[in-house]
C-alpha cells in the first residue's frame, strides 16, 4: 500500500513538471521605431543638445509628457525654434564656460525639456510659469508668447531662464543638499501654500527676508529663487530689485546672509563662482537683441 | 489513509492546472501588428486623399455645435488647415500614433484648431467676449482615437471628451470652391438669431445663445426645443443645409440632415427640411417670433 501509494505520488508530481509548457515570445517589439522624416528643428536639437548633453527636446505635444490636469495646447514650430536656440546659448553655454566643458551639463542638466504653447491656467485664472519633475524633467510653458517679447530680457527671464535656473538648482541640491544651517536662518518664517496670499507685493517678502514670495514657502524653494535671482539678474539690477518698494535693510540683510550660504554651496559643491556665472550670462544678454532665433543650420 | 487519498486529489487537480494555458488568438496577427497596421491603414487614408471636411464638434456636450475644418494633409507630418470661421489657412504638423488604438494627433500649434483648446484666460473671456471657463475655455479636442480610415471617410473620437466626429474626403481641386461655399452658408447662418421648428403639425422655438468665436458673434449650432422631456440638439452648417451631431427624434420624427431652401413667400430667409419635409427648421433674424 504505502509503496503504491510512493510510487503514485511520484509519478503525479513528474507529470506536474512535464505539463509546463513555455511559450516562445515572438522575436518581433511591439514598440516600432518612428520612420517619420525629421525636419530642421530635429536635426537641430539632435546635434546640439542630443549628441553632446544626452538631453532630448518634445516640442510636439505628448500627451503623456504634459501635465493632464491642464488644457493646454502645443507650441508653435516657430516659438520651438527659438526657445531650443535661446536656451542653449543662454542657459547652457554660460555653464559650459564657466565649468570648462560641456560634462557638468551632460551630467546634471534634466534629460527631457517639453514645450507646452500656453501657461496652465488653474480654476482661479492664475497661471503656472514652470514645472520641473524629479529632476529629470522641465516643463516651459507659454511658448506661443514668445515671438512677441523675444528680445525682451525682462521677459524671458520671468518665464523661462528665471524657471530654468531655479529648477536646475532643485536638481542641484537633490544631488548634494546644501548645509542645513541654510533652513534656520528663515526657519519658522516659512509659510508653505499661503505663501501669494501672505506676501503680495516682492517689496513685502524682501522685508520679511525672501527674495520674492515663492521664496517663503519652503527652505528648497527659496534656496532655488536666491540662487535663480542672482545668476539671472546683473548687479545693478538685483541691487535695484532688492529695493523694490516696501523693502527694509534688514529684510535684505537676511537675504544677503542667505545668499553667502548658496555662493559658498555652489563653489564648494560644484566649483562654479555665481559672480563669475552671473557676468558670463549678461555678457551673452547683451546680444539678445542681435541673437538670430529663428534660423536653423 | 484519508490524508493519502487527499493528497492524491490534490496532486491530480495541480496536473490539470498545471496545463499549458495558451489560447488560441482570435485574429492571426499579434496586437501590435494590428495596431501598427491600422496606423498604416489611417496614414494610407489621410496622405492618399489629402483634402477633408472635418466637422469638428468641440465642448463637453457639443454645446456650441460644429465647426466645418478643412485639412489637407500634404506630407506625412504636415497638414495645412482652413475653416468655416477663419480667414487664413494655417500650416503645422500631425502624426497618428498607438495608444489604445491609432491616435490623430495635431502635435503643433494650429490657431485654426487649437483655437477651440484654448483656455478662456487666452481667447478673451476677461473681457466678456470669449468663450468657456477661464480654465478650460471651449475645451476642443486636438488628439483623436481613429475608429475607422478610408479613402472617403475618417471617423474619429475625441480622445478627452469622446464626441465622435467625422472626416469626409474631397477632390483637391473643388477644395476652394467648397470652402467658399461652406463660408458663405455660415456667414448667412450667422445672422439668425431663432428658428420655428415645424414637425409633425406642431411649432417648437429653436433660440441659440450667441458666442464670440474669434472675433466674430454667432449663434451656437444648438438649442434647446420644449418637448417632452426637453432635447438639446446640436448640427453644423454645411455647403448644402444642416447635419445634426448624431440622429434625433424629435416629435416623433427622426432627422439627421437638413437641406437648404431659397425663400419662397411663406419664408422669406428660406427654410431647411428633411427629404420628405416632415421637418422644416426656419430661420428668422429675431430670438422671438
Amino acid at each position: 500500500m504505502k509503496i503504491k501509494y510512493k510510487l503514485m505520488c511520484l509519478v503525479l508530481i513528474s507529470l506536474i513538471y512535464a505539463s509546463c509548457k513555455k511559450e516562445k515570445l515572438s522575436e518581433e517589439s511591439v514598440f516600432v521605431d518612428s520612420t517619420l522624416p525629421k525636419n530642421a528643428l530635429d536635426s537641430y536639437i539632435y546635434n546640439n543638445y542630443t549628441i553632446p548633453y544626452n538631453i532630448d527636446i518634445i516640442y510636439k505635444y505628448v500627451d503623456r509628457e504634459s501635465d493632464l490636469t491642464y488644457n493646454l495646447v502645443p507650441a508653435t514650430y516657430e516659438g520651438s525654434i527659438r526657445m531650443t536656440k535661446l536656451l542653449l546659448n543662454f542657459g547652457l553655454k554660460p555653464y559650459d564656460d564657466i565649468t570648462g566643458s560641456k560634462a557638468f551639463m551632460r551630467s546634471y542638466f534634466p534629460k527631457i525639456l517639453t514645450y507646452i504653447g500656453t501657461s496652465s491656467v488653474k480654476s482661479n485664472g492664475t497661471i503656472v510659469l514652470g514645472t520641473a519633475e524629479g529632476g529629470k524633467k522641465i516643463n516651459l510653458y507659454n511658448l506661443n508668447n514668445l515671438a512677441a517679447n523675444a528680445t525682451s530680457i525682462s521677459y524671458l527671464n520671468k518665464y523661462y531662464f528665471h524657471v530654468i535656473h531655479h529648477e536646475f538648482q532643485h536638481i542641484l541640491n537633490q544631488t548634494k543638499p546644501f548645509p542645513t544651517s541654510f533652513n534656520t536662518i528663515s526657519g519658522v518664517g516659512y509659510v508653505g501654500d499661503v505663501w501669494n496670499t501672505t506676501y503680495t507685493t516682492d517689496g513685502a517678502a524682501i522685508a520679511a527676508g525672501f527674495i520674492s514670495p515663492y521664496a517663503s514657502k519652503e527652505a528648497t524653494e527659496d534656496f532655488a529663487e536666491l540662487y535663480s535671482f542672482y545668476v539671472t539678474l546683473s548687479a545693478s539690477e538685483y541691487t535695484a530689485y532688492l529695493n523694490s518698494t516696501g523693502s527694509t535693510p534688514a529684510g535684505i540683510a537676511i537675504i544677503n546672509t542667505k545668499t553667502e550660504v548658496v555662493k559658498t554651496y555652489m563653489k564648494n559643491e560644484f566649483g562654479i563662482d555665481m559672480d563669475a556665472l552671473r557676468a558670463n550670462i549678461q555678457a551673452k544678454v547683451a546680444g539678445l537683441s542681435t541673437f538670430d532665433q529663428t534660423t536653423l543650420p | 489513509m484519508k490524508k493519502q487519498y487527499l493528497l492524491i486529489t490534490v496532486l491530480a487537480i495541480l496536473l490539470f492546472t498545471g496545463c499549458d494555458k495558451k489560447k488560441d488568438r482570435i485574429f492571426e496577427d499579434s496586437p501590435a501588428a494590428r495596431l501598427n497596421a491600422s496606423i498604416d491603414d489611417a496614414y494610407s487614408a489621410l496622405n492618399g486623399k489629402k483634402t477633408w471636411v472635418f466637422s469638428f464638434y468641440p465642448g463637453a456636450n457639443v454645446e456650441y455645435g460644429g465647426f466645418n475644418l478643412f485639412p489637407n494633409f500634404t506630407s506625412s507630418v504636415d497638414v495645412t488647415l482652413q475653416a468655416d470661421y477663419a480667414t487664413t489657412t494655417q500650416s503645422s504638423t500631425f502624426k497618428v500614433y498607438a495608444g489604445a488604438g491609432p491616435i490623430l494627433t495635431f502635435d503643433t500649434y494650429n490657431p485654426v484648431i487649437h483655437y477651440f483648446s484654448l483656455p478662456g484666460y487666452y481667447t478673451g473671456n476677461s473681457t466678456g467676449l470669449g468663450i468657456g471657463a477661464s480654465d478650460s475655455g471651449m475645451k476642443g479636442e486636438f488628439e483623436f482615437l481613429v475608429l475607422s480610415s478610408n479613402q472617403d471617410s475618417v471617423m474619429l473620437k475625441g480622445r478627452k471628451y469622446g464626441n465622435v466626429m467625422k472626416m469626409k474626403s474631397v477632390a483637391a481641386d473643388q477644395l476652394p470652391t467648397i470652402i467658399t461655399n461652406y463660408k458663405n452658408a455660415n456667414t448667412k447662418f450667422n445672422t439668425y438669431r431663432g428658428f420655428a421648428i415645424e414637425v409633425n403639425g406642431k411649432t417648437l422655438q429653436g433660440v441659440p445663445t450667441l458666442a464670440t468665436v474669434n472675433g466674430t458673434s454667432r449663434p451656437n449650432r444648438s438649442f434647446t426645443l420644449a418637448t417632452a422631456p426637453s432635447l438639446t440638439v446640436s448640427y453644423i452648417v454645411t455647403d448644402t443645409g444642416i447635419e445634426f451631431y448624431k440622429e434625433y427624434t424629435v416629435e416623433g420624427v427622426k432627422v439627421n440632415k437638413l437641406t437648404f431652401f431659397a425663400a419662397t413667400t411663406q419664408y422669406p430667409l428660406g427654410y431647411y427640411a428633411n427629404g420628405n419635409s416632415t421637418f422644416k427648421m426656419v430661420p428668422r433674424t429675431t430670438t422671438t417670433p
